[in-house]
């Protein structure tokens, strides 16, 4: 593992070159340049937060920056998902004729999108300042809850872009799993709308407890909700969780991107 | 041979390809089985050995398909090997595709950084050689358009110009030095010269065998999985063409577009003393004395006879020929020829005889001889031209 680091740390700016040249790329061609990575975000922000908050009548004081600390992180996250199909597939003129860490692809994609939310900060604080929410200490956190995320974020980008050179549907696949997802989060409802106890074939469970457990990304979006919104510690034991599935799927994700990428020329 | 004068090394390389009959593409259409899996295995290298030293350049020939490009691409690591190991001693580059990378919305100049830093450059490095680059790729007026906006011939001159600015210790090449018009064709050699003096080590896939024997001084002969031959240069390439030439005999085209009014009867080459030097050796700019004997077989008519030298991949040096001559019904001629220096460099070559009509239509099949000719110093290209020089 140590040697693929180096590797990766060899490339490095190869990486970046990846990175800037998507960045630019996106941005590149149309006037409203950088906002439309945010006019999505934006778009889902607007019609959600009418729904829930004038139809479904949420009780929540400040709904729409409650939706809004959530669905930035979630659209980069599914973003980069999205573009990772893509990564190998459609750089096929790369992979067949050169040799450089085939790694760096997904992986580019990954830090694509976090740079992005990168960019999306300066709004999220003005967002917190015309809200009138308080900065607190605990906003510090935020750059760990971004690691843990990208940490997850960078296996699965691993694990769909591999598959995807097999299986060429795996795009759609992926499509209907990141609709699903979208609604085990707690991203549209909070985690107390969950009950507490649930009698599952006789046994009782908690499926908040479950949430956390089969889902980082909640932890990582209930931190956001946690250090932006409410100003408060993040639940450290859901992140805990996080941070180490999202190692395992991280070592998961790279080693089937490992096995994979020996036919990767010839799938192509 | 120290550990540290090898470049590439190669051992019992083997790899397989599956070709499938119909390959499932999607999850759905393989769960469901709605295309076959089976698939045939294609052995296209087996069990390569290959040691290639530092400095050297390597020419790897062979017709099409037999697994010339897979070797460079295991080589480079793009493909693994089923079985074998390959070990490269040196940072190497590999120019099989030209462009890789280039954005058709960035501007000539961002283009060069990103395809530079897929060839593993140095943003630094590309900084310190962009004038260099720019100016070698001749479009510096447009450099900062978008590449989009290139015509195909700009394009590949810039993205030549990048893969020739890497600086590599071992430098892979697949067919791609045909860019460009001829000037610019001749500053990539002049370049590809210039990296053989710097000791690259070069291995140049190619089907264009005159730069590949200009260029390189090994040559391997790959054909249908195995190194058949593997040698200086100039011999493997001679056998290479003599075994293709062989095998377009048997391809041979159909006797129809002949009239059949004349045949040959006889076709000898000799040399002063009067014996037959079809199939030997002879020394370059001895005389030879190629005859041919004709007889028409239809009416009376004007025939002439030519004489063509070939080269052994079948590029034409020169024709001889005899003038018409008027021949009745069943007559015969012996038409003798004299060329007095047959200047050619070391090598062997084609001589074909064909019998024509006034209106140029081949009354015969023509027959075919091939001489073989030592020159008495090594040289490049076909001829030896008689000069002298004064100091």
């Amino acid at each position: 593992m140590l040697t693929h680091f180096k590797e990766i740390f060899k490339y490095r700016e190869l990486l970046m070159t990846f990175v800037s040249k998507s960045l630019n790329a996106r941005y590149k061609g149309s006037f409203l340049g950088f906002l439309w990575t945010f006019i999505n975000p934006l778009a889902q922000l607007i019609v959600y937060s009418v729904v829930f908050k004038y139809i479904f009548r949420i009780q929540e004081p400040n709904y729409t920056m409650y939706l809004f600390v959530a669905l930035v992180p979630w659209s980069e996250f599914t973003s980069s998902i999205n573009g990772s199909l893509v990564a190998i597939t459609g750089n096929s003129n790369l992979v067949k004729k050169i040799y450089f860490p085939r790694q760096l692809l997904p992986l580019s994609v990954s830090v694509t999108y976090i740079v992005d939310f990168v960019y999306c900060i300066p709004i999220l604080l003005i967002a917190m300042i015309l809200s009138k929410l308080n900065f607190t200490t605990n906003l510090l956190f935020f750059p760990i809850i971004m690691l843990i995320q990208f940490i997850y974020q960078t296996g699965i980008c691993y694990i769909v872009s591999a598959l995807n050179v097999k299986f060429r549907d795996v795009k759609q696949i992926v499509g209907i799993i990141i609709m699903a997802w979208f609604y085990v989060t707690p991203i549209l409802y909070k985690m107390s709308m969950i009950p507490k106890t649930l009698n599952l074939f006789g046994h009782t469970i908690n499926p908040q407890f479950w949430f956390i457990l089969i889902n980082p990304i909640a932890a990582v979006i209930l931190s956001y909700r946690d250090v932006m919104l409410y100003g408060r510690l993040p639940d450290f034991t859901g992140l805990s969780i996080a941070l180490i599935e999202g190692v395992i799927i991280f070592t998961l994700g790279y080693f089937i991107f490992k096995y994979f990428e020996r036919t990767f020329a010839e799938d192509l | 041979m120290e550990d540290n004068e090898i470049a590439i090394e190669v051992k019992n390389l083997s790899k397989e390809f599956k070709i499938f009959k119909d390959k499932p593409l999607t999850l759905k259409e393989k769960l469901l089985m709605l295309r076959s899996d089976a698939y045939t295995q294609f052995k296209v290298l087996k069990d390569i050995n290959l040691t290639v030293k530092k400095g050297e350049s390597i020419g790897l020939i062979g017709h099409n398909g037999c697994g010339k490009s897979t070797l460079l691409s295991l080589i480079a690591g793009i493909m693994y090997p089923n079985a074998g190991s390959i070990k490269v001693n040196g940072r190497l580059s590999c120019l099989i595709q030209l462009g890789a990378g280039f954005h058709p919305d960035f501007t000539g100049r961002e283009n060069i950084y990103v395809n530079a830093a897929i060839f593993g450059m140095k943003r630094k490095d590309v900084d310190k050689n962009l004038d260099s680059i720019i100016d070698f790729s001749e479009i510096r007026e447009f450099i900062d358009n978008p590449i989009r906006t290139y015509s195909s011939g700009m394009y590949l001159k810039l993205a030549f110009s990048v893969a020739i600015h890497i600086n590599p210790e071992i430098l892979l090449i697949d067919e791609i030095l045909a860019v460009g018009d001829t000037n610019f064709q001749k500053k990539c050699f002049a370049k590809m010269r210039e990296f053989k003096r710097k000791k690259v080590t070069i291995v140049l896939v190619s089907h264009n065998l005159s730069s590949v024997s200009e260029f390189c001084d090994r040559c391997i002969w790959l054909q249908d999985g195995i190194i058949k031959r593997d040698g200086k240069s100039k011999e493997v390439i001679e056998q290479y063409l003599s075994f293709m030439s062989g095998k377009q005999v048997k391809s041979n085209e159909p006797e129809e577009k002949y009239t059949n009014e004349a045949i040959i009867l006889d076709f000898q080459i000799n040399d002063d003393n009067n014996k037959s030097i079809i199939g030997k050796d002879i020394k370059s700019g001895i005389s030879i004395h190629p005859t041919i004997t004709i007889k028409k077989i239809k009416e009376d008519g004007k025939i002439k006879a030519e004489i063509l030298f070939l080269t052994a991949d079948n590029q034409l040096i020169s024709v001889i020929d005899s003038g018409f001559i008027e021949l009745k019904k069943d007559e015969t001629a012996t038409l003798n020829f004299n060329v007095k220096s047959i200047p050619f460099n070391t090598g062997r070559y084609n001589i074909k005889s064909v019998l024509k009509r006034e209106d140029g239509i081949e009354c015969c099949k023509h027959q075919e001889s091939n001489i073989t000719i030592q020159a008495d110093y090594e040289n490049i290209g076909i001829f030896n031209l008689d000069f002298t020089c004064k100091k």
